[in-house]
């Protein structure tokens, strides 16, 4: 740096000390001088060398080693900005209709769907209030992330535009405009699924929203009470009642318990629950069995099947049809379970502490229509990769069918439920919570030879059953309708 | 003396050239990034940056041949770099930006070219800081905020030209480094005949220093402009070092600003608000300590390389055309751009105190090192305030920032020391 300073030179000559001295602390001390300028030069270029290195190392500090903590921050904007830059994902439906896509330049960027009704299904992508269902089940795909740190690094240093995935999904577009349309003037949810690999073609919650307008509607549907941002088909929690009825007695047949000729004199028995008296209305001449039991859905005779099962065993069985686990989707359908079984006799009629959503009746049924065998649903059938190409949906787990019931006591019980239209189906009036709120359930499996689609459909607050019939039959009719 | 026995021309012609090079690659880079093309929007102030470098340097070559040749290009660098900073982050104020590198550069060639020595300076070392402090007063008394804001008024119209403004304690820096310059020059010989004395004799030499000095301090700390205020008592300090040797003084000074800085803290909420910040500036990340929050969040976007001109958010940072300008060099240029900064401060006071270490006459001595000192506590103070080094003090990086008078003045000294480090004609520096 600076030459080396000449020894001596300066003034350096220690002064005789005067008389008058005050203690050196307290006003200028009086320490000798014995440095020369030059070597005060040079001390004043360290000092300077000093303070950067401190500035450098301050630096090198937020700017190196405390960079990733201080950037994954979530107040940091320009996490914000990025996210406005990427260019996400389009979602198709099985058939390659467009269901959402993503317009605009820049930092300008719309989420557009172009099926309004959709909503629900496909949840949403909002740069303000986040996002649901499949836009956030697969978000990680539609924005185009990228597993190798290699990539991600490749891609910020280059400041190349992030573009994600496209999604397909195994929902079919036309049939959920119709289910939607068909459900508008009432408040519940409606799931089909197609068999065997348990594919959901249609999934209605009502009711729902307009993804293209969250922004707008966003403090109004957070505080509407009718929940429309709730997907009710996977989250909506409902008191089963009778719906419970085939799988109860399917294990019951299982085990050897009954027969469905077993004579059940309780039949058209009357049940009290929270105060108001349920039975069955069965024709005249009919035979007293479970088989009449369960087509007329009579509560008495379920209850007899207390004698045989503990609250643990029932909760077996309940686990066995699924109705205690959620079902793995890449969308949320996680849901509290209430309190164990205490009362036995109360649950085998659906009614205590036990709550159902749509889709887990759904799958259950398709367990039954499906020989037995439990399946695992479906909502995405293909994903693109990182090079564009379409490739299977991989499930976070690895699915696999399990026997559940055999195929011929699934049989008896599907051949027992009442057929109407060349649809096998049930209805249900399900008391729900104790104000004492009916709900209308519908469940189906079609066409009759050989079922391919499975139906559960309910109507909250409708208290003709026959409601909820018409409008899944209409959607079944015209779905079978269809080449 | 004379340092440079062979005209700097050539090895000073190619470090332009390389200054030329970065300010241009970077003003292409940003005009492709921010309009796709290349559009004098943003190459107008490199070319405009270009013409005066090209004519400073020709006039130097002409009437200065025996010069440092570092010097001046260090200052084109970070010029150039500043003017093109300001392109991208206040393009309103862009050309008001260049306007004032013109003024600068021709109060630079004055400077440099015109004295035939110092003496005009030295001599008249109270009249010049009577002339600063009155500039001061006047600033107290009819002060603006060029946003129109009744906060930080440090500015003063000029008369007839009531859009252009000029912050005197920007000039009273300068004065305020020529008259303890001159007032060292005077009392150096007392010093080095008879260098200690009794306090009452220390009180002589020190007492119209101290109290000048001190007068200056209260009008700063009345007007809350801290970071001068800051960057006075540290020139004043390390001049005081350079002229009498004794370590004491600093290590007083610096208990003595310790305990200014406590009492500030209890005292003005600017000071209290400052230094919670610096202190913690997490809990208050989007109230208080915002603006330091996010000049941290931009060094840690830069990283190592970063973002590249035009592809950062630096706007996020609010003022940071002026006290953040460093901050938004870390977020599009890196590590790399900052330690490329620093270096750049780093040999400015290297071929300054060199200046002065080679000096034969005490003025001269002082005048460069007391330069250098305030270039290198002026960056020092406003880095180490932007890497959360140092509490904010609201001083604006020399050469880059935005801001006339800082600009004008910073060109003013940089004459001063292009000059002290040139052959005068009668073969000494001051007459």
């Amino acid at each position: 740096m600076l030459p080396p300073t000449i020894v001596g030179e300066g003034p350096g000559v220690r002064g005789a000390r005067s008389p008058v001295q005050l203690p050196s602390f307290i006003f200028f001390p009086m320490s000798p001088i014995t440095s020369s300028p030059r070597e005060r030069i040079h001390r004043l270029m360290q000092a300077v060398l000093l303070a950067f290195t401190g500035v450098a190392l301050a630096l090198a500090y937020w700017g190196v080693a405390r960079a990733p903590a201080i950037l994954a921050r979530d107040d940091n904007p320009r996490l914000v900005e990025a996210a406005l830059r990427i260019q996400r994902g389009r979602i198709y439906d099985i058939h390659n209709v467009l269901l959402a896509e993503t317009v605009g330049e820049g930092n300008r960027l719309t989420r557009v769907y172009p099926i309004p009704s959709i909503g629900p299904a496909v949840g949403y992508y909002s740069f303000r209030h986040g996002t649901s269902g499949i836009e956030e089940g697969l978000n990680s795909t539609l924005r185009g992330d990228s597993t190798s740190a290699w990539e991600m690094n490749r891609r910020q240093l280059r400041h190349e535009v992030q573009v994600g995935r496209d999604v397909r999904l195994t929902l079919n577009a036309t049939w959920q405009q119709q289910a939607a349309t068909l459900m508008e003037p009432y408040q519940g949810a409606m799931v089909l699924l197609a068999l065997p690999d348990a594919a959901i073609r249609v999934m209605v919650s009502q009711p729902g929203y307009d993804p293209n307008l969250l922004d707008q509607q966003f403090a109004e549907l957070t505080a509407d009470s009718r929940a429309p941002l709730l997907n009710r088909v996977t989250q909506g929690q409902y008191q089963p009642g009778m719906v419970l009825q085939p799988f109860f007695l399917a294990a019951a047949l299982e085990q050897g318990l009954l027969q469905l000729s077993t004579p059940a004199p309780t039949l058209t028995d009357s049940v009290i629950v929270a105060g108001q008296t349920f039975a069955c209305t069965v024709p005249d001449g009919i035979p007293q069995n479970y088989e009449s039991a369960l087509i007329y859905a009579c509560p008495a005779p379920m209850q007899r099947l207390s004698m045989n099962w503990s609250a643990a065993a029932l909760e077996d069985i309940l686990d066995q049809f699924g109705f205690t686990q959620n079902p793995i989707l890449p969308l949320n359908t996680d849901v509290p379970f209430g309190e164990p079984v205490q009362n036995v006799p109360l649950a085998l009629i659906g009614q205590e502490n036990l709550t159902v959503t749509p889709l887990q009746v759904a799958l259950a049924l398709a367990t039954l229509t499906n020989g037995g065998q439990s399946l695992r649903p479906q909502l995405v059938s293909g994903v693109q990769n990182e090079t564009g190409v379409w490739q299977p949906y991989l499930p976070p787990t690895p699915s696999s069918l399990l026997p559940i019931i055999s195929a011929g006591t699934a049989r008896q019980i599907m051949q027992a439920l009442p057929v109407s239209r060349g649809i096998i189906g049930h209805d249900y009036l399900v008391l729900s919570g104790p104000e004492g709120n009916m709900n209308s359930w519908y469940i189906a499996a079609a066409p009759l030879a050989n079922p391919r689609y499975v139906l559960v459909l309910v109507l909250e607050g409708e208290e003709d059953s026959q409601v909820a019939v018409a409008v899944g039959q209409t959607l079944l009719q015209t779905i079978l309708a269809t080449p | 003396m004379n340092l440079h026995r062979e005209p700097g021309g050539r090895k000073e012609l190619w470090l332009l050239l390389l200054a030329a090079a970065f300010v241009f690659s970077n003003g292409v880079a940003l005009s492709l990034v921010m309009g796709g093309q290349l559009l004098f929007r943003y190459l107008g102030t490199p070319l405009a940056w270009a013409f005066l470098i090209g004519g400073c340097y020709y006039l130097l070559n002409r009437y200065r041949p025996y010069r440092d040749p570092l010097l001046f290009p260090l200052v084109a660098l970070l010029t150039g770099w500043g003017v093109l900073l300001q392109s991208r982050l206040a393009p309103n104020f862009m050309w008001r930006q260049v306007l004032w590198l013109g003024v600068g550069a021709a109060a630079f060639l004055i400077i440099v070219i015109l004295p035939q020595d110092l003496r005009w300076l030295r001599r008249y070392r109270y009249t010049w800081l009577t002339l600063g402090l009155l500039l001061l007063l006047a600033t107290i008394v009819l002060g603006v905020n060029p946003s129109g804001l009744p906060v930080a008024q440090y500015w003063l119209t000029l008369p007839f030209v009531n859009w252009v403004f000029f912050q005197p304690s920007e000039l009273l820096k300068l004065l305020l480094v020529v008259f303890l310059a001159s007032y060292f020059h005077e009392r150096e010989k007392q010093f080095q005949d008879n260098p200690t004395h009794n306090w009452r004799q220390q009180l002589a030499y020190l007492g119209p220093l101290a109290l000048m000095w001190g007068f200056c301090l209260i009008l700063l700390v009345w007007q809350r402009d801290l970071g001068a205020a800051a960057l006075f008592f540290i020139l004043f300090l390390a001049l005081l070092y350079l002229a009498t040797g004794n370590q004491w003084y600093i290590l007083s000074g610096f208990i003595l600003l310790l305990m200014a800085g406590v009492i500030a803290y209890f005292a003005f909420d600017v000071v209290a608000l400052r230094v919670d910040a610096w202190w913690n500036p997490w809990p208050e990340a989007d109230n208080r300590a915002f603006q330091i929050v996010q000049s941290l969040y931009a060094i840690a976007s830069g990283s190592l390389l970063g973002q590249g001109i035009g592809q950062g958010f630096p706007g996020y940072i609010p003022v940071v055309h002026s006290d953040f300008a460093f901050a938004a060099i870390a977020e599009e240029w890196g590590l790399l751009g900052t330690l490329g900064i620093i270096l750049c401060f780093v040999l400015l006071a290297y071929r300054g105190l060199r200046l002065a270490y080679f000096a034969t006459q005490p003025f001269a001595r002082y005048l460069a090192a007391g330069i250098v000192i305030l270039f290198s506590a002026q960056a020092f103070l406003i880095m180490g305030g932007v890497t959360k080094l140092l509490p904010l003090t609201g001083v604006t990086l020399p050469f880059v920032s935005y801001g006339g008078s800082s600009l004008f003045v910073s060109w003013l000294m940089m004459g001063l020391l292009v000059y002290l480090s040139g052959e005068n004609q009668d073969g000494s520096y001051e007459g």
